[in-house]
């Protein structure tokens, strides 16, 4: 993610070149975001919103102040999102019945490599909001309390209250299957 | 196990977020209390995994996304255009499909001319001036027809919806199935069986003018209408509407609710039980012939298959799985086959619900060869796999029978399954004889295992009911749990021991098995004794064994005569097979 401070400038004063090397830079980790905020709305859309917003305010960007460039725009584009979260509540509806019968069967998958962290990636979905945006930001993509406290709009104490609580809650959730990554346990069967 | 208090107090502890005296007290809890000791490892695990997760996905999307941003081609110029200036937006195309009395088909994408969005047709008040007077009476904003719907205009002004679904965004009056809805708002009007708001958002999402539309729909937090056919479904997502019913009463329909008007008919995801038209044994010639023709009907479906799949991997990226699906073909009114249904049957490895509902939504669509008489079910595994090395996702139909699959489905005929010692209840001489694979942690086997209490109480005279248990191999507790029972088991309470499990999935350590114990009146000591001797390890090892040899993917699974009936299944289907296996018999 590290763009020279010439093309950041260039890109605040309007260069489209630079402008689509910035974004580009910072894409994957932006649709990374996007998805785990699990937001039931097109990810594409939110992208290409966050995009928007990020070009947008690019100006104000102070490239001798305090914030990286990297967790200025993660605190920008966390404040996009919450303000689309604001906004009537997005909530599509799941396929009820289809669901149901996907929770019909505990599948009998083994502990391969991979489904740790596919049960991780599960359990953090399970999380309420504002637990799961700051372990996404915090541990995922390894923001400062500081910035997730600007961005969230809360005293950094209640950023740790919520950070430690979420942690809490995955390893109830998760302490055996931890421990199964421990003694290289990982593969014990393959779906046949 | 610590309490999420503890646990959250462990986790400053880790983060060196606590006081001195606070830190002090955890490390003495440290040394005396392994519980702590092994909890302060599982979140060393969970850093370690966390740090594992992708903080960077990239997609071959990025580039157009920027593209466009940077070069500002705002996707909703058209939509502020019309609401600002009030005119309507002739898509291409439209002039020539739209006018009084006449029949308004959607074209296909692509071939309209090159201006303007090339996909939709709106309809508003006011005449442009351009190619043609549209002038809808009726309306006063825009509606958008969703594609593949059918419709036409009457004398006064008003939309009839005759298949499909549209969207109304503004004030408009639009007839669907004979229903009246005056809408003042933005809302969507569906007559396509199935879930309706899932129909309209997919088929948003297919048209490059609808993402505004969808954008705002998404917001949606109705029921979703889920309808048959000859019925309409209307989903308010602002404003109001009012919904003129058969009987002529009108009905409010307010933002954030749905109104819809059943019939009997096709619908999507129904209940599964017609397994007596599925092949049980060798498949005939005639079969495979009928198999190889519904084979070659669906492969038209690929392509839309495809496009289903491709929606869940820009969720999932790492989406993959298949799905077994059973087809219920019958004859329409003009005598070509048709799929009447369309039902997950079973083994649904697709983490994606949305998918399967896409999936199934297409494959409703296919034409299919016709049934000699009345319906006949077919079933298909769909496999949905991601390209190889960038390559493109595929999606394949394989008909069990015919063809040979990447991953065949477990056998569909009947395996011998060996009882040996485990416990069961019903005559041992019994005609039929249902073995149940479960595991005391899987909430589903619970759910399963009543179920199996109530049809051991139905047919327990003529019917053997056996329990083994696979316990998953995450499930820490499972095997403890198991192991008491069959401790319990020795003390000639067995079964209301297992109940007592599915009743309290939360206490399965061995303080909650104790009590468990106690509560049934067993004898603590004797009961303590025989889990202390580890003396079932190895039967429960055996039965997960003979499982995974058996081709069990999950638990709960059912053999019934040793044909194999997986997942935690309605007690209908369940008892269905057991009678048919009881007839077979006679």
């Amino acid at each position: 993610m590290d763009v020279p401070l010439e093309t950041i400038e260039r890109a605040k004063a309007g260069n489209l070149q630079a402008r689509e090397e910035l974004l580009r830079a910072f894409a994957g980790p932006l649709r990374a975001l996007v998805r785990r905020w699990g937001s039931p709305a097109d990810p594409e859309d939110q992208l290409q919103e966050l995009f928007a917003k990020v070009l947008r305010v690019l100006p104000q960007f102070e490239v001798a102040g305090a914030a990286r460039l990297s967790t200025w725009i993660f605190t920008v584009a966390h404040r996009a999102l919450l303000e689309q979260r604001r906004r009537p509540q997005l909530n599509v509806v799941p396929l009820e019945q289809a669901k149901q019968i996907a929770d019909q069967q505990c599948i009998h998958r083994a502990l391969e490599e991979g489904e740790l962290r596919r049960r991780l990636e599960d359990a953090i979905a399970e999380l309420p909001d504002e637990q799961r945006r700051v372990v996404v930001l915090a541990q995922i993509h390894h923001q400062p309390l500081e910035a997730i406290a600007e961005a969230e709009g809360i005293p950094i104490g209640t950023v740790k209250s919520r950070l430690h609580r979420a942690r809490a809650r995955l390893v109830s959730k998760l302490a055996n299957a931890l421990e199964e990554r421990e003694g290289g346990r990982h593969v014990v069967t393959r779906r046949a | 196990m610590l309490s999420l208090d503890e646990l959250e107090r462990l986790s400053r502890f880790a983060a060196g977020d606590l006081s001195e005296s606070e830190r002090r007290q955890i490390e003495v809890e440290l040394r005396a209390k392994p519980d702590v000791a092994r909890a302060l490892e599982q979140f060393r695990l969970l850093d370690e995994t966390l740090f594992e997760l992708e903080p960077d996905v990239s997609s071959e999307s990025d580039d157009r996304l920027i593209h466009r941003v940077v070069h500002q081609r705002g996707r909703s110029v058209w939509l502020m255009a019309a609401i600002a200036a009030g005119v309507a937006i002739l898509a291409a195309g439209t002039a020539m499909v739209l006018g009084y009395g006449r029949k308004a088909e959607r074209m296909s994408p692509g071939t309209g001319s090159a201006a303007g969005p090339s996909s939709t047709q709106f309809l508003a008040t006011r005449n442009t001036g351009a190619s043609g007077p549209l002038i809808l009476k009726a309306a006063q904003g825009k509606i958008l027809l969703l594609s593949g719907a059918r419709s036409q205009v009457d004398k006064a002004g008003a939309l009839s919806l005759e298949a499909g679904g549209l969207v109304v965004d503004g004030r408009a009056v639009v007839f669907a199935n004979g229903l009246r809805f005056a809408i003042d708002g933005l809302a969507a009007v569906t007559t396509e069986p199935g879930d309706a708001f899932a129909h309209v958002m997919q088929r948003l999402q297919s048209m490059p003018e609808g993402k505004d539309i969808q954008m705002r729909l998404s917001r949606w937090s109705g029921p979703p209408a889920v309808i048959g056919t000859a019925s309409v479904a209307l989903l308010v997502a602002s404003g109001t509407a009012e919904a003129q019913a058969p009987d002529g009463a009108p009905v409010h329909v307010k933002s954030g609710q749905s109104w819809s008007q059943t019939a009997p008919g096709k619908t999507l995801v129904a209940n599964s039980t017609q397994s007596a038209s599925r092949p049980a044994t060798d498949p005939t010639p005639e079969f495979i012939r009928k198999m190889n023709a519904v084979s070659e009907a669906l492969k038209p479906s690929v392509g839309a298959l495809t496009e289903c799949y491709k929606k869940g991997l820009a969720q999932n990226p790492n989406l993959e799985g298949s799905i077994i699906a059973d087809l219920t073909l019958g004859t329409g009114p003009d005598g070509i086959g048709q799929v009447t249904a369309a039902t997950i049957a079973k083994d649904y490895t697709l983490a994606s619900p949305f998918v399967a509902s896409c999936a199934l939504q297409e494959l409703s669509r296919a034409s299919v060869p016709a049934p000699a008489g009345g319906t006949e079910v077919v079933t298909v595994s769909i496999y949905f796999q991601r390209g190889e090395s960038g390559g493109d996702p595929s999606v394949n139909i394989v008909s069990p029978s015919v063809g040979s699959a990447p991953a065949a489905p477990p056998p569909q005929t009947a395996q011998t399954v060996e009882v040996g010692n485990a416990p069961s209840r019903g005559p041992s001489n019994a005609a039929v004889t249902v073995v149940e694979f479960t595991d005391p942690e899987c909430p589903y086997c619970g759910r399963a295992h009543q179920s199996i209490n109530t049809l051991y109480k139905e047919l327990g005279d003529r019917v053997r009911f056996v329990l083994k248990f696979a316990p998953m191999p995450f499930h820490r507790r499972a095997p403890g749990a198991a192991a008491a029972a069959f401790a319990a088991g020795e003390q000639g309470q067995f079964w209301e021991y297992v109940d007592a499990l599915y009743a309290h999935p939360d206490a399965l350590d061995r303080a909650g098995l104790e009590r468990m114990a106690a509560q049934l009146g067993l004898d603590q000591k004797e009961f303590g004794e025989a889990l202390d001797s580890n003396r079932f390890a190895s039967a429960i090892e055996a039965d997960t064994a003979q499982a995974k040899t058996l081709g069990v993917k999950g638990v709960p699974t059912f053999y019934i005569n040793g044909r194999p009936l997986m997942g935690a299944r309605p007690i209908d289907d369940m008892r269905s097979m057991i009678l048919e296996a009881l007839n077979e018999r006679r």
